[in-house]
């Protein structure tokens, strides 16, 4: 309720200030494009392993590297993005087996990943340097065009962050709600233990969703890398900032994830633009203030959290 | 009523001898270590065991794990440097007052996450410390932004200089004992029990009449005394604080200080300094890949005993005994949680390894029942 009426003020103080508003909104929704690409597979974990998956940055910034060097050696985006994709996911799915190895309450598990985390972020360093460097876009989706009525140009392959997270939100709930695989998650995020009884290896499909979110990180990557670029410590600032989405949106919610990287999104690019220097401030002030609210997130229910 | 005195006198005395060892230990050491020893190794593991052992405090015994204490820790350091840097305090006023932000800005830290618990404490402790982090960089009028203080000294101590190293190193070890006694003090009180209580079984500890909010927030104040107390030598230490020195990767690096160490003993908290300064002291020789090996190190410490480096020794200690048959019934329970832990839960393994409460204070105190009622896997000796 709070993040909605919050969202609604500022779209409202946006419009109030007119020629900048409409720049705001694209560029809240380009942030919550890549947001909810790497919050999703982030909350999908949590909701089905009970896994702060810590080193979901490190993925995104290894997926975005790889990317870069399959792009300089295929000359292709979309190739040098499909397979970082797939290198994170087996990334991901190492991890997975690494983690299988403690049974815990989820706090040994999120510990593993944070010692995951700090190797990918040196090994990152010691291959690809300190240097910041980024993608170029796909030729189709290079330069900038203008928005209807001509009141701006906007580089296209930002839209196209927007789109490509709307079409992976579009396969991610057709996966969940349309197939079987996906019912056998929704299953398992309830009550993994009586879906083991009726006689389905838990432990693949717990398998399947670190790779897809380990997919989905490395895309988000591969498109961060491009619109904005690859760094060190950008792997922090992107693991804080889906962190802040998937609190905000109630974890394991997916749902939750989307409104909550539309509301943060447009939170941050409202104060990036207005009140620059305290945008970090403002946005973290938001997600206190809904965590004091609603302990549980927006969308979380005090169920959500089963010891 | 006679066992009940005896235990408390060899309580007694066994921290006599643990001060007096300490004591030794301090007055030994730097005769010893070179000056690089001393300089980059001890004092540098000194300084951020004071800081870890806030945290070892907050998950061993309270069972929060707070991402927030790396920002008590710079609140008390920045507090300090404005103070005397910009506002041209004397030295020893602005120490007192740094060290009174400490459990100030725990007590804050507590009051926001007094209702969150587990993996969400952990991420509200976490957007509270990247709060502070991003507070320190952006807010330039009052913290200097990026760049920070810089060109700090350290005050002179009746006529003594404390940027000399070995001074330096007297106050720091004093201070991380008194820390450790003022810890182990706190958690032989009532106070300390309910924080047990808080750690295993918050529903009980309500149901018993304690408000497991307020438990909370005097855990969090407490351990900011600590964090407190290490921001400001780490000022001395460094000459300098920015926000760099609060960011996610000191965070990372205290709460692998504290795992590395094991939560078992406050103790731990510089037992896994001491490792993690030694990592990054000596491996830099042969690699560069520092990060990478303490990640590793910490990964493979995670695996093997989630109890740490005092979980490991504990074990080995209480086998040993067993092997020269010193041992009572009791310690074998100790032993078997410590060397067992992966397939117990954390909490049994952390009850029955704690320092154990005596009878008298279980019959005194309807919170020491959490510490022996089950759930099926409690195995009584």
């Amino acid at each position: 309720m709070a993040g909605v009426a919050l969202g609604g003020y500022i779209v409202e103080r946006s419009l109030e200030i007119g020629d900048r508003s409409l720049l705001v909104l694209l560029n809240g929704l380009t942030a919550a494009g890549l947001y909810f690409l790497m919050a999703s597979g982030f909350t999908l974990v949590f909701g089905l392993v009970r896994v702060t998956n810590l080193a979901h940055g490190g993925l995104y910034l290894l997926g975005g590297y790889t990317a870069l060097s399959l792009q300089r050696m295929t000359g292709n985006w979309f190739i040098a993005a499909g397979l970082g994709a797939v290198a994170t996911a087996g990334l991901s799915t190492v991890l997975y087996l690494v983690l299988r190895r403690v049974h815990g309450d989820g706090l040994p598990e999120t510990m593993l990943t944070l010692g995951a985390a700090i190797v990918m972020a040196d090994q990152a360093l010691a291959n690809w340097g300190g240097v910041p460097s980024d993608l170029d876009p796909p030729a189709a989706l290079r330069g900038s065009i203008d928005l209807p009525g001509s009141i701006l140009l906007y580089p296209k392959f930002r839209l196209s962050v927007v789109a490509m997270a709307m079409l992976a939100g579009l396969c991610l709930w057709l996966l969940l709600y349309r197939t079987r695989l996906g019912s056998t998650i929704r299953a398992s995020v309830d009550d993994r233990d009586m879906v083991s009884i009726l006689g389905i290896r838990v432990e693949l499909v717990f398998c399947t969703v670190f790779a897809l979110a380990g997919a989905l990180a490395g895309l988000a990557g591969a498109a961060g890398g491009t619109y904005l670029s690859l760094a060190q410590g950008e792997d922090n600032r992107i693991l804080l900032a889906s962190l802040i989405v998937v609190i905000a949106g109630g974890l394991g919610s997916i749902g939750g994830a989307a409104v909550a990287a539309v509301v943060i999104g447009l939170v941050e690019a409202f104060a990036q633009t207005h009140h620059a220097i305290f945008s970090v401030l403002i946005t973290f002030g938001t997600l206190i203030a809904i965590l004091v609210l609603r302990p549980h997130g927006i969308f979380g229910s005090q169920q959500d959290e089963r010891a | 009523m006679e066992s009940s005195v005896h235990s408390k006198m060899s309580a007694r005395s066994r921290a006599l001898a643990l001060l007096a060892a300490a004591a030794a230990a301090i007055a030994v050491v730097p005769a010893l270590v070179s000056d690089f020893v001393l300089l980059q190794i001890a004092i540098k593991s000194l300084w951020l065991g004071i800081a870890g052992a806030s945290l070892a405090f907050l998950i061993g015994q309270a069972g929060l794990i707070s991402l927030a204490q790396t920002a008590v820790f710079g609140v008390s350091g920045y507090v300090m440097a404005i103070l005397v840097l910009d506002h041209g305090w004397g030295e020893w006023f602005a120490v007192a007052v740094a060290a009174a932000a400490g459990p100030i800005a725990g007590l804050i830290v507590g009051v926001i996450s007094r209702r969150a618990a587990g993996l969400y404490l952990m991420m509200l402790t976490l957007a509270i410390g990247v709060f502070v982090f991003f507070f320190a960089q952006q807010y330039q009028p009052i913290t200097r932004g990026h760049t920070g203080f810089n060109g700090f000294d350290a005050p002179t101590l009746f006529g003594i200089d404390l940027n000399d190293r070995r001074p330096l190193f007297y106050v720091t070890a004093v201070v991380a004992v008194a820390v450790v006694a003022g810890f182990r003090y706190v958690m032989a009180t009532p106070a300390g029990l309910a924080y047990r209580g808080l750690r295993d079984n918050p529903k009980r500890l309500q149901a018993l009449g304690y408000s497991t909010e307020a438990t909370t927030v005097s855990a969090f104040a407490v351990s900011g005394f600590a964090a407190g107390a290490g921001g400001v030598i780490s000022v001395w230490y460094n000459g300098a604080i920015s926000p760099g020195s609060i960011d996610l990767t000191r965070t990372i690096e205290l709460l692998i200080v504290v795992m590395i160490g094991g939560t078992l003993r406050i103790e731990g908290a510089f037992l896994g300094a001491l490792a993690v300064t030694l990592l990054q002291n000596y491996v830099s020789d042969f690699t560069n890949r520092t990060e990478t090996l303490v990640g590793a190190v910490f990964m493979v410490v995670v695996l093997v005993s989630r109890q740490g480096l005092t979980g490991i020794l504990l074990g080995l200690g209480s086998r040993a005994q067993r092997a020269l048959g010193w041992v009572r019934s009791r310690d074998s329970t100790l032993d078997r949680s410590v060397t067992d832990d992966s397939r117990r839960s954390p909490e049994h393994a952390s009850r029955t390894g704690q320092h154990a409460p005596s009878q008298q204070q279980a019959r005194r105190l309807p919170c020491e029942t959490l510490e022996r009622d089950g759930r099926g896997e409690y195995s009584p000796p």
